[in-house]
């Protein structure tokens, strides 16, 4: 038999080699030598923290009992593995793109960081662990027990577990608070857990190759002593094989613990895919020698020992010490490494969403520089660590020995479990709001804690016999263990269905009650869509400094790690110093944040920080779903359509200019063509005359080439004035500008037109009083257009004595000329005509002009600064010209 | 050239889709086997239940589950990879 000492002796060094271990993988992780300390091997054995001591002593016991009815536990975990791709996936995937520490964080980050949400699921988890705890440290003193048995050195259970206690509060201290940032992981205690899974598992398999092979005489011996010695239920499918399964699927997913390793401690996606088929071959292992195993202890062992003991007392009672130190190594294993990560998981929940901020608010008030939140943090969560060991301890010792114990395994599996709706929500439910959540997962946690808690501890907690008997105040309706008047035979399938249905019905109908706010559709986008994660936005605070946030930064990080964060930033912008603030920054930032005190209280330290609570414009188009951005879509593709229309009428109308503008050049080269065409004809008729004809006489002869001189002239004066015109008109004139007088300037206008108002018999009368003011205009250009005025009045007048009458007016800044004279004026139709080029009045009677003139003059007049107009008149023709004063 | 790389592109791509359709179906097949009247239909007429058929039944599905996960396991994978 092995003493007392030589077990505690076989502990303390197996503890030292964990230790040891730990150690290395840390100072590996540092070196950053992690390439083994990643593997999907690792990740896979560190998943198998899922087999506690529970599964390492209890599945006999439950074989022994219950038959095949233990595979269960083990079954709805395969599930859930072999089809990773559909959820496991999801969440790994989530959980590392939003820097998720815990399953309270998760909760709480998606349902808009709630930080009511965090302390719901957090407590939950305490409610639903510290049971748990409380059985490993049971069947770790048991063990004990086993070997101290009937020796003089026994101890007190009480003893040996405090000590067990304290050891792995140590342990998880030692290695569960070294760096803060959870995503950075645990290196050393996942290594050491990995090595506690192979011990486990090796320890189990020994056993039941020894039972098998050893004990029992073979395969088909032990086939046969199992059909005779283990219980059969009559059908193996009944509800309750139902109800395991499901529970053991959910508590996969929902136990913090296991949240911890396969999500959290997770450094790639494909070690799931390995875990996938892994992880249900090590469940399959564990389990393919169990009924062997409680078989041929209730075969060889005297009646009434305990059969969650075989897997010790089989090897003791065949003599074989060494196995049965190995079988205790195991059941050692299965025990702490669920206490330790048990112990990481809730510890983190309980600092980030209790603890810091609570100390946030009170620090608040007082110093918020005062204290580093670094230390706050990791202080906390060594404190927690070991309240909730002790929390386990202290249920130990108030319950202990109980066969209570045994079924709380199953309680506690649907304490957590209440958080499924939620986290099923949280995954694939756009509309699941914080409210639907938190009040979900309330009335799952209350009527779990009526029908399955509180009953559990046999009517001495709360509930009284009488109570669970009759109900409370005898309302029969109400019995906690047949609600509604409902009889469901297993007292666990009756609280199972009622916990998990109320809380989904509750979780539905008031998420679609309620309207989630921004925060929590922005989240419910970035957690429903992440395998298309793409950044999101954030308005940048115009309150906060850098050096603000830095200093907010190095309370958090720690001074390295912040320095680091900032150097890398300030460089990235090429700055000296401090980095200026942008939404890479702060996204940096509170994801970083995240890592260490959760999502939850990472958001409100930065918008405190930012002050800014306000989500901008950006947020809610990120938030918009399908049909939002549908509809932006559609708007933007109008505005494209209204844009392209607007631009096609534009081109429609500069078309119909050009068209315009075109066609005018057209009549103008026709015109021009027509005018040139006139001379030119009667020249080479004249001209052919002067050469063919030699008979022609003197007299002739001059009148034929006076004929083609004056043509020719003609011809000239015509090129002549379209040039003038296509230089006015193109505005490259150049006018020699001058100071005169009006009066020289009309005085120059009659000199040049006297030959042919005399021959006209024509009458001019001035009637200005001005005509001294002096202008600044060019003479010549503006002589060419009183020229012009008064050759036409003359030219076409029909009249005896043609007169023309010239008075003037002054208006604010111009000078206004009216040309009025007794001719046959024009008609009103013609009047929007007359400026064209080449225009003739239907009853002009002269034809020697080519109706140039007036087109060349309001050019001049335009040139100057000024205008030429034609009045209506009663009779005779009116021009106004204008003339700016300069 | 494109069309043809193009198609080959939506080859692979509904290939990995039928993957992950199929990746759906290991957890429906191992409920269906695993948490379902057929576990009944070991019991003898006498009521009692085939021992070594249950025991074989259950451990043979089980294993068998695994065995597919591995494979699809590298199925999903080498897909992903060529994604």
């Amino acid at each position: 038999m092995l003493s007392s000492n030589v077990i505690a002796t076989i502990c303390l060094i197996y503890v030292g080699i964990l230790f040891a271990v730990a150690g290395l993988a840390e100072r590996r992780a540092r070196q950053g030598k992690i390439g083994f300390l990643q593997s999907p091997l690792i990740y896979t054995l560190s998943i198998s923290v899922y087999c506690t001591a529970w599964t390492f002593y209890g599945s006999v016991g439950s074989a022994a009992l219950n038959g095949f009815e233990f595979l269960t536990i083990y079954l709805g975990p395969t599930i859930v593995f072999v089809g990773w791709w559909w959820f496991l996936r999801k969440l790994v995937r989530i959980g590392r793109t939003q820097r998720i520490t815990s399953i309270a964080d998760l909760i709480s980050s998606r349902y808009g960081k709630s930080n009511t949400l965090g302390v719901i699921v957090t407590l939950l988890a305490i409610f639903g662990s510290t049971p748990y705890i409380a059985l490993q440290l049971q069947s770790l003193t048991l063990s004990f027990a086993v070997f101290t048995e009937g020796s003089n050195s026994e101890t007190s259970p009480t003893i040996t577990a405090l000590f067990i206690a304290a050891g792995l509060a140590l342990f998880t201290i030692l290695f569960g608070t070294r760096n803060l940032d959870a995503n950075e992981r645990h290196h050393g205690v996942v290594t050491a857990i990995a090595l506690e899974a192979i011990v486990k598992l090796i320890a189990l398999i020994s056993v039941g190759i020894f039972v098998v092979w050893g004990v029992s005489g073979g395969p088909s011996n032990t086939l046969v002593l199992m059909e005779t010695r283990l219980p059969l239920a009559e059908d193996i499918f009944a509800p309750r094989w139902v109800t395991l399964t499901f529970l053991s699927a959910t508590a996969i997913i929902c136990l913090p613990r296991m949240f911890q390793v396969i999500v959290v401690e997770n450094s790639a996606e494909k070690h799931l895919a390995t875990a996938s088929w892994a992880f249900p071959l090590y469940l399959l292992l564990m389990c393919i020698f169990v009924m062997p195993i409680a078989a041929t202890g209730l075969n060889i062992l005297p009646e009434g020992a305990n059969p969650d003991l075989f897997v010790l007392t089989i090897p003791l009672a065949e003599n074989r010490i060494t196995l049965a130190a190995l079988a205790f190594l195991g059941g050692f294993s299965s025990a702490t490494s669920m206490v330790i990560v048990a112990a990481i998981a809730l510890s983190t929940m309980a600092s980030n969403h209790i603890v810091l901020p609570l100390w946030l608010y009170a620090v608040k008030k007082r110093n918020p520089e005062s204290d580093d939140v670094r230390t706050v943090l990791l202080r906390s969560r060594r404190i927690s660590i070991a309240c909730i060991i002790g929390f386990g301890y202290l249920y130990f010792i108030l319950t202990g020995g109980t066969s209570a114990l045994a079924s709380i395994g199953l309680i506690a599996f649907l304490g957590v479990s209440q958080v499924l709706p939620a986290l099923i929500g949280a995954l694939f439910w756009r509309n699941a709001t914080r409210k639907g959540a938190i009040w979900g997962i309330s009335t799952g946690f209350l009527i779990w804690a009526y029908t399955s808690f509180l009953p559990s501890f046999g009517g001495d907690f709360i509930l009284n016999q009488n109570i669970l008997q009759n109900g409370p105040y005898d309302i029969s309706f109400l019995r906690p263990q047949a609600l509604f008047g409902i009889t469901i035979i297993d007292a666990l399938t009756h609280a199972v269905f009622w916990s998990i249905f109320l809380n989904t019905i509750v979780f539905v109908v008031i998420s679609l009650l309620t309207t989630p706010s921004p925060l929590e559709r922005l989240q419910a986008q970035k957690f429903i869509n992440v395998y298309g994660q793409n950044s999101n936005f954030r308005s940048v605070g115009d309150g906060v400094t850098p050096d603000d946030l830095f200093l907010l930064a190095q309370r958090i990080l720690g001074r390295n790690d912040a320095n680091l964060l900032f150097t890398q930033f300030s460089k990235k912008q090429g700055r000296q110093g401090l980095p200026e603030i942008n939404i890479e920054l702060m996204e940096t930032l509170e994801s970083k944040f995240a890592g260490s005190v959760g999502a939850a209280t990472a958001h409100s330290m930065i918008t405190q920080a930012v002050g800014n609570q306000s989500i901008t414009v950006e947020d809610l188009i990120a938030v918009a779903d399908e049909t939002v951005q549908g509809i932006e879509y559609s708007t933007r593709l109008e505005e494209q359509s209204k844009k392209l229309t607007k631009s096609g009428d534009e081109l429609r109308i500069v078309n119909n200019k050009l068209t315009k503008l075109s066609t005018q050049k057209d009549d103008f080269l026709s015109q021009v063509s027509h005018e040139l065409r006139t001379p030119m004809t009667s020249i080479r008729s004249f001209s052919e005359i002067l050469q063919s004809d030699k008979t022609l006489d003197k007299k002739q002869l001059q009148y034929f080439s006076t004929i083609i001189n004056d043509e020719s002239q003609r011809l000239t004066r015509l090129l002549d004035e379209i040039l003038d015109l296509s230089f006015l008109e193109s505005g490259q004139v150049k006018l020699n500008l001058s100071d005169v007088n009006l009066s020289t300037v009309l005085q120059t206008a009659l000199q040049s037109t006297q030959q042919a108002v005399l021959n006209a018999n024509a009458k001019i009368n001035v009637n200005i009083d001005w005509v001294e003011n002096t202008l600044n205009t060019d003479v010549d250009r503006l002589s060419q257009v009183f020229i012009n005025l008064i050759t036409n009045a003359v030219k076409y007048n029909n009249k005896e004595q043609p007169e023309l009458q010239i008075s003037g007016k002054k208006t604010d800044g111009n000078l206004n000329l009216i040309f009025e004279d007794n001719g046959p004026g024009i008609p009103k139709s013609e009047q929007p005509i007359i400026f064209e080029k080449f225009t003739k009045l239907s009853n002009a009677t002269s034809t020697s002009g080519v109706g140039l003139g007036l087109a060349i003059s309001q050019e001049i007049m335009k040139n100057l600064g000024g205008a030429l107009t034609c009045l209506d008149s009663e009779d005779g023709a009116k021009f106004l010209v204008t003339i700016p004063i300069t | 050239m494109n069309d043809g790389t193009g198609e080959k592109r939506d080859i692979h791509r509904r290939k990995l889709r039928k993957i992950t359709e199929l990746s759906l179906g290991i957890p429906i097949i191992a409920i269906c086997l695993l948490v379902s009247p057929l576990l009944n239909s070991f019991t003898k007429s006498d009521g009692q239940t085939e021992f070594a058929f249950v025991m074989i039944y259950i451990f043979g599905v089980w294993g068998a589950l695994i065995l597919m996960a591995f494979i699809m396991s590298r199925l999903l994978s080498s897909g992903a990879d060529k994604r």
